[in-house]
C-alpha cells in the first residue's frame, strides 16, 4: 500500500488488499483525490491497529483470570488424583479411573 | 476496661500493618505473619479460601458496583456450592464442589462479556471469537469438575452392605461397592 514513482514524473497512489486467498493491487490515482484517499487509507489502519491493540489487551485480561481458574482447577484435579490412587486406582490411558481386579478399595475421601 | 481496649486495639493495628507489609511483600515480616496466622484461623479462612476469593473477584467483575447483584450472585455461588457438596461433604467433596463453583461463575462471566460485546456491535472478529471459544472451554470445564465429582462419590463411596431378611431362615447378604472400572 503506498506511492509509487512513475518514469514520467508524479506519484501514484495504490493500495494491495486481499480478495479471498491473492492479493490484488488497486491503483487509485494521482492528484487530490489520491491524497485524500490516502489519508483516509491511513486513518484506517490507525483505527485498525488500536483497535487490535485493545482487543490484546482485552485478551491478555481473560487469559490471565483463565489462568488463574485453570490453576485451581489443576489443585482440584490433583486432590482428587491422589485421593483416588490412595484408595487403589490408577488412571488408565489419561481418560478413566481404574481399579485393579481383586484390590480392596480404601475409602479416605 | 479503657486499658483493655486500648491494648485489643493496638494488637489490631500492629496486625493490620504485618498484614499490610506482607501484601507489599516484604519478606521480612514472614516469621511474625506465619505466627500470627498460625495463632488465627479466620484470617487463614479469608486469605488462603482461593477458590471462594476467585468466586468473589468474578462476581465483583460481573457485577460491577450494583450491590444489589454483588450480593445476590454471591448467595446464588453459595447456594450452589452446598447443593452440589450436599449434607455432609468429605473434604475432597468440598474442594471439588468450590471448584464447581468457581467454574459456573467463570462460566457465567465468559457467557455475559460475549453478550456485552456482541451487543455493541462494533467488536472486531479476532474478540468475538475469542469469546465464543473462551465460552466454550469454560463450559467444557464445568462439565469436566462436574463429572470429577461424580466420579469421586461413586469410586470413593463407602461399600454399603444390603441385607434383606426374609420372614422364614433365610437372610442375603450382598456387599454393593464402587465399581471397577468407569464406563
Amino acid at each position: 500500500m503506498g506511492w509509487e514513482k512513475r518514469q514520467r514524473g508524479g506519484r501514484y497512489y495504490t493500495r494491495t488488499r486481499r480478495v479471498g486467498g491473492p492479493r490484488i493491487r488497486e491503483y487509485v490515482g494521482t492528484g487530490q483525490l489520491a491524497e485524500l484517499v490516502a489519508e483516509y487509507d491511513a486513518e484506517d489502519r490507525r483505527d485498525r491497529q488500536e483497535q487490535h491493540r485493545a482487543d490484546s489487551e482485552r485478551i491478555a485480561q481473560a487469559d490471565c483470570t483463565d489462568a488463574l481458574v485453570a490453576l485451581l482447577c489443576e489443585c482440584a484435579e490433583g486432590s482428587m488424583g491422589a485421593q483416588l490412587e490412595a484408595a487403589g486406582y490408577h488412571l488408565h490411558h489419561r481418560g478413566e479411573w481404574r481399579r485393579k481386579h481383586g484390590m480392596q478399595t480404601q475409602v479416605c475421601g | 476496661m479503657a486499658c483493655k481496649l486500648k491494648c485489643a486495639d493496638s494488637e489490631r493495628h500492629q496486625a493490620l500493618a504485618l498484614l499490610l507489609r506482607a501484601q507489599d511483600g516484604d519478606r521480612a515480616v514472614l516469621p511474625e505473619l506465619r505466627e500470627t496466622l498460625d495463632g488465627s484461623p479466620r484470617l487463614v479462612e479469608i486469605y488462603g479460601d482461593l477458590a471462594r476469593n476467585a468466586q468473589r473477584a468474578f462476581v465483583d467483575m460481573l457485577a460491577g458496583k450494583d450491590l444489589v447483584v454483588q450480593e445476590a450472585a454471591m448467595r446464588k455461588v453459595d447456594q450452589i456450592r452446598s447443593q452440589v457438596a450436599g449434607p455432609c461433604p468429605s473434604p475432597l467433596e468440598a474442594i471439588l464442589a468450590d471448584r464447581i463453583a468457581l467454574c459456573w461463575v467463570h462460566m457465567q462471566y465468559a457467557d455475559s462479556m460475549f453478550v456485552q460485546n456482541l451487543a455493541k456491535g462494533d467488536a472486531s472478529y479476532r474478540l468475538r471469537s475469542y469469546l465464543q471459544n473462551r465460552q466454550d472451554r469454560c463450559h467444557r470445564r464445568l462439565l469436566s469438575a462436574v463429572r470429577a465429582l461424580a466420579q469421586v462419590r461413586r469410586l470413593l463411596r463407602p461399600s454399603v452392605a444390603q441385607v434383606n431378611i426374609t420372614t422364614g431362615d433365610q437372610m442375603n447378604v450382598a456387599e454393593v461397592g464402587p465399581p471397577s472400572v468407569r464406563d
